[in-house]
């Protein structure tokens, strides 16, 4: 039972991580490929809790709090550079971010 | 057997929000059905026994993330027209191979989970089935073994809000 539990859960988070991946590969706009990013952190976490409650060992848990501070973080970090690069080119296509291409 | 078909329903819950967050071309529809992807992880977390992550999904996560991302969509000024359309032709037929094929083998490499042995079989520990997720366990642990890297979060956290923050002021005010 408990097997069948875990393979439902990394079925799930491998769902989850192949459409953030879609995402990431169709979107062209930063933000929205942000977007993708974080449905790829969440599977992440879902393995973690996945394999943490088949253990039963709360270290998994404690490793899905870190990671979603860490996502918290990189939101904040990233969502700024959005906005940074938005008064750049007053547009969020990342086609023509070509500052640093020589 | 209950778990698995409550499991089933939520997951598809998530992955109905994560779709529609991928195709959807308004962003702020696109922000909130990430949100609908959240809140069914969040049950699923519950189903799978971790309480305190649950509730933190949906406080952190659904609560305070993705309302910055709709903060941003709103200060950008975002609309719909802004938004290129999804690619057609090569691209978009390249993409959605990619993506299925990393499925495809996802889901071949998870054909030997269910190989593995039960661990109430292996290891003879009586512990309470759904104790491990909830708060006295991961208190202990997190500020006991973990202590360190817990700390290292909090410096990690300030260093976010400062760099946030000089990241979006205008450049003479500095």
């Amino acid at each position: 039972m408990k097997v069948e539990l875990l393979y439902a859960t990394l079925t799930l988070a491998a769902g989850l991580f192949s459409l953030g991946l879609l995402g990431l590969l169709l979107r062209r706009n930063i933000l929205l490929a942000f977007l993708s990013i974080e449905l790829m952190l969440n599977a992440a976490n879902l393995n973690f809790l996945a394999f943490s409650r088949y253990h039963n060992e709360p270290t998994g848990a404690i490793f899905v709090l870190f990671g979603i501070c860490l996502a918290a973080v990189e939101a904040v970090i990233g969502l700024g550079l959005v906005v940074r690069v938005f008064r750049m080119h007053q547009d969020l296509g990342y086609t023509n971010l070509t500052a640093l291409r020589w | 057997m209950v778990t698995l078909v409550a499991l089933g329903v939520f997951g598809a819950i998530a992955l109905l929000g994560g779709a529609l967050a991928v195709i959807l071309r308004d962003p702020v529809y696109a922000v909130l059905s990430l949100v609908k992807t959240m809140i069914g992880l969040a049950a699923v977390y519950f189903i799978l026994g971790a309480e305190y992550i649950g509730a933190i999904q949906v406080i952190v996560y659904a609560g305070a993330i993705l309302v910055t991302f709709l903060f941003v969509v709103m200060l950008v000024n975002l609309s719909p027209q802004d938004i290129p359309p999804l690619p057609r032709g090569l691209s978009l037929y390249g993409s959605v191979f990619l993506s299925v094929a990393w499925m495809f083998i996802l889901s071949l490499a998870l054909r030997s989970v269910l190989e593995l042995p039960d661990p109430a079989e292996v290891s003879s520990m009586p512990t309470n089935e759904y104790l491990f997720g909830t708060l006295p366990p991961i208190g202990k642990a997190l500020f006991t073994a973990y202590a360190f890297p817990f700390e290292l979060l909090s410096i990690t956290l300030i260093v976010g809000i400062v760099g946030a923050s000089l990241l979006v002021q205008k450049r003479n005010e500095i």
